[in-house]
């Protein structure tokens, strides 16, 4: 979106970043980071939250026998707290050219939303990773964390720009081999790959960590009200398909539509995704705000 | 007309090329693939029916071509009668009635009389003058009649009636009925119901100056209309010549002129030869019914142009029948060469045929290569070689061309002859009577392919023609030495007209055909362009040249010598050749002009009141095919403008 004096509007304003910080990623699993974080995890640590407790054994720190019960039942037991740890989160955006077809402008409504997750979850004390992928993982930017690095990763994406073709399974099967372990992992993307989806999916599959889909389509991808005898054209490979629009035929597209959509879910079910089907007609901010949190994915 | 169902494929690529695609750019095509897949296999009619457009231009393509071939539909219906009306136009319309109107007017006069009487019903319009042929087809429109009517006018051929009824009555056969019973007759036995019902009447419109109908019964009433009351007529019937058996090839011309009327008709005859009086007007008074038959002589080679007018005092009704034309050329010498032994009864008919050069051959001394310029004719007297070679024609006495005839073929003594052909141009003039059974002996020749038999005994040909690669000839299965026909007038008749055909060189007398029938002349494979002028030099016109260099086109409506001029050579050596040919009336039958009241030989069927039946009745439903065109049109119109 552009301003009247020719700027880009910003990504997220003001007022949303103030929200951000007291929204947090829900992740309905354990995850495990490298260092001590903010998040709670199952793995029973040394921090100040009480867990359970375990017979004693030789060696343990006797700081942390529970003299209480050893008053009263004679037996020592050790007091052992959650350890909150660090946490990841993996932002995979799709910036293949495809992306930038649609109206409203799905590229900039998919930016929207990964910054918008990247805030969030910088602002509860994630560590971020940004992946930037179209017919192959770009390098971007390192990993991110702490507060301060917001309107770094605001600035990233504000900047990028979107690539030629989409291989989705060489890129997220690069991106797999080097994910951090036990991560979130969110995709943003319309999944326009005529090379197909299903290996693709199962690299992020959520075994073992936590993976989210963000299918965005445009309006105009969902409901096409086109007319009249047209030549589509694909912007990624070039190939074309000469339709003559009449209701027979958007039935057909709409029916098809479904069924990919309904394909979707079916994969995402089976590799433990999250799935969320976005229209660029609603506001990015909804989508976080109500959307997602409504489907416990924030709080 | 249904060929003009290939408009269809026209209309499918001006559709594919009036289709311009705009072009959209999306983020896949992946699912526009699918879908239009998809829709394709849930319904085949589907990508017909999104593109109505089309499939209305394609239906109203269809409904137009239809409408064209003007299609009829057999339903249970009232159907009216049909009347089939027959005008003349021959010669002997053009005669003018004591009022100075001509008998075609009357006639004209006499149809929308006609047109008027058979209002509601069905009608058609067959002319019959130097050809039949229908005018319009079984209409209810009558004005469609009406027009043909007043574009109609009178030639100058003679009277085709009977082609005309029989065309009329095949139309009238091919409309009958088949009756459904009412309920009065539905007692009655089915074949009674089942039997068809022609329910037509035939009108004929004409003076009546045609032969008689030599046909069967005719089932259908046949209403004669007789128009014109004038009788009183004279014309040249005939004129004729032929080459005298002299020398100079003198002409000898024969003229008829008959007074068809009752009166007394005096005239006199004029004679020209190109355009100047051959003698002094000849005056003749001809009582009623007279002929006058006048032969003159006249001199010289060249070609002519022998013209009689025959000048009544007073004029009479018809004016085409004083004229007649005639041209008369000197045929070009025929070379022919007599190969055999000496043989004094052919050399002898040989020597009194005009315009023939005769050379003698012995067997050895014929050159094939060069035989080709040298001669016209090869006469083979008891001995043929065993390849005839190509170019002149043969005429082969008494041996076997082993070209057409290989096997040994066992000798008949004294065979009779059961059948010749009397219209073979060879034939015409010679009486075979003089072979039947007084020929020694003879090897028939048996039928085979290139050969036709010209006079035949039981066991095969006594005379054939042969032909085949590039070899044509008579063949005479029998020494004529052994007969005695040499010694009877018809051999040498024969040998002449042999030698003719064979040469293909005419006696030189165009005695004229008539109008509407076809000229045809044979220019040769060097003529490059044609043209047919008809009498006057006005009315040229180009004919083409059919494979061999035949040239033919049917002569006008004008009386007179047509002029048929092709080109010949390139260059300098780029020259018109020209052959004239006269047409004449010289109809007896056109000059009698006498009308009768009713037409010879013609006993037609009771004639019904004009009340139809119920039956299997056609109707004409190009003006619904037409209108349903239109209004597909007019919906294709709407669809598109509204895409």
């Amino acid at each position: 979106m552009t301003l009247s004096n020719g700027v880009e509007e910003p990504l997220l304003d003001e007022d949303f970043l103030t929200r951000c910080g007291r929204l947090a990623l829900i992740s309905r699993k354990i995850v495990r980071g490298k260092l001590r974080g903010e998040k709670r995890s199952r793995r029973r640590g040394m921090s100040t939250e009480f867990a359970d407790h375990r017979d004693y054994v030789a060696g343990d720190d006797l700081r942390h026998l529970d003299w209480n019960i050893y008053g009263r039942l004679e037996k020592l037991f050790i007091k052992l707290f959650e350890e909150e740890e660090e946490r990841s989160v993996v932002l995979l955006l799709d910036a293949s050219g495809s992306m930038a077809c649609g109206e409203p402008d799905k590229w900039r409504h998919a930016r929207q939303v990964t910054a918008a997750l990247g805030a969030i979850a910088l602002a509860s004390g994630d560590r971020v990773h940004l992946r930037i992928f179209d017919q192959e993982l770009r390098p971007v930017i390192g990993s991110l964390r702490g507060t301060r690095s917001i309107l770094r990763l605001v600035g990233v994406l504000e900047d990028l720009k979107v690539g030629q073709g989409t291989a989705l399974l060489a890129s997220l099967k690069a991106h797999a081999a080097t994910a951090p372990p036990r991560a979130i992992q969110i995709l943003i993307s319309d999944l326009m790959d005529p090379a197909g989806i299903e290996a693709a999916l199962r690299q992020i599959s959520g075994t073992r960590g936590e993976s989210w889909l963000i299918h965005l389509l445009s309006r105009t991808e969902q409901n096409p009200e086109e007319l009249g005898d047209l030549r589509l054209r694909d912007v990624e490979d070039g190939s074309f398909v000469d339709v003559s629009f009449n209701s027979s035929v958007h039935e057909a597209y709409r029916s098809i539509l479904a069924k990919y959509r309904s394909e979707i879910r079916q994969l995402c079910a089976r590799y433990q995704i999250q799935p969320v089907e976005v229209c660029t007609d609603v506001p990015f901010d909804r989508v976080v705000l109500e959307m997602m949190r409504q489907r416990g994915m924030l709080a | 007309m249904l060929w003009l169902l290939l408009l269809i494929p026209a209309v499918l690529v001006l559709w594919f090329l009036k289709i311009r695609r705009t072009e959209k750019v999306v983020s896949s095509t992946v699912l526009w693939r699918r879908a239009l897949q998809d829709e394709r296999v849930r319904s085949p009619f589907q990508r017909l029916l999104k593109n109505l457009v089309l499939l209305l231009q394609l239906i109203a393509v269809l409904l137009a071509v239809l409408a064209l071939a003007s299609p009829e539909s057999g339903s249970q219906k009232f159907t009216s009668r049909l009347n089939l009306i027959l005008i003349d136009t021959s010669a002997s319309m053009n005669s003018v009635e004591s009022d100075g109107t001509t008998r075609f007017e009357l006639a004209r006069s006499t149809l929308e009389d006609v047109i008027e009487e058979i209002s509601g019903e069905r009608g058609m319009l067959i002319q019959f003058g130097s050809r039949a042929q229908s005018l319009t087809p079984v209409t209810s429109d009558l004005s469609l009649l009406r027009e043909m009517v007043a574009g109609l006018s009178a030639g100058s051929g003679t009277s085709n009636f009977n082609d005309a009824l029989e065309l009329a009555l095949s139309i009238a056969k091919q409309d009958a009925v088949v009756p459904m019973p009412t309920s009065d007759e539905a007692a009655g036995s089915e074949d009674e119901v089942l039997q068809q019902q022609i329910d037509a009447r035939i009108f004929v419109v004409t003076d009546g100056a045609f032969p008689k109908w030599s046909g069967g019964p005719i089932p259908v009433p046949v209403l004669t209309r007789s128009v014109g009351e004038a009788s009183g007529n004279s014309g040249i019937v005939a004129l004729a010549a032929r080459r005298e058996f002299s020398e100079e090839g003198d002409l000898r011309v024969v003229v008829e002129i008959r007074n068809t009327g009752d009166e007394v008709i005096s005239g006199e005859l004029e004679l020209h030869l190109d355009g100047e009086p051959i003698e002094d007007p000849q005056p003749r008074t001809l009582e009623g019914g007279e002929r006058w038959t006048r032969s003159f002589s006249l001199e010289g080679s060249g070609t002519h142009r022998i013209s009689a007018h025959w000048k009544p005092d007073g004029g009479d009704a018809l004016s085409l029948d004083d004229d007649a034309w005639l041209i008369a050329s000197r045929p070009r010498e025929i070379r022919v060469a007599r190969v055999g032994e000496k043989n004094i009864l052919l050399d002898d008919a040989l020597a009194v045929i005009p315009s023939v050069t005769v050379e003698s051959l012995k067997l050895d001394e014929v050159d094939p290569e060069t035989v080709v310029d040298e001669f016209d004719v090869i006469v083979w007297d008891r001995v043929v070689p065993e390849v005839l070679p190509p170019g002149p024609g043969h005429l082969v006495i008494g041996a076997r061309p082993l070209q057409f005839w290989p096997d040994e073929i066992e000798m008949v003594e004294q065979p009779l002859l059961v059948a010749w052909k009397r219209d073979d141009p060879v034939l015409r003039y010679s009486q075979l009577g003089a072979i039947d059974g007084t020929v020694l002996e003879s090897y028939p020749l048996p039928p085979g392919p290139g050969i036709s038999a010209m006079a035949q005994c039981r066991e095969g040909a006594l005379i054939a023609r042969f032909s085949g690669h590039d070899v044509r000839g008579i063949a005479i299965a029998f020494d004529v030495l052994s007969s005695p026909w040499p010694l009877t007038p018809s051999f040498p008749f024969f040998i002449e007209a042999s030698l003719r055909d064979l040469a293909r060189i005419s006696a030189g007398i165009e005695s004229g055909i008539r109008s509407g029938d076809l000229i045809e002349v044979a220019a040769g494979a060097g003529a490059r362009r044609a043209t047919l002028t008809e009498p006057g030099g006005v009315g040229e016109r180009e004919v083409s040249i059919l494979p061999g260099g035949f040239l033919r086109s049917p002569a006008g409506d004008e009386l007179g010598i047509h002029a048929m001029k092709w080109q010949i050579g390139e260059g300098e050596a780029e020259r018109w050749i020209e052959k004239l040919v006269p047409v004449n009336l010289l109809s007896p039958a056109e000059s009698s002009i006498e009308p009768k009241p009713a037409i010879a030989g013609i006993t037609g069927g009771q004639e019904r009141e004009a009340a139809g039946i119920w039956g299997n009745a056609r109707r004409e439903l190009w003006k619904w095919f037409l209108a349903a065109a239109v209004v597909l049109m007019l919906m294709e119109w709407i669809a598109f403008h509204r895409r």
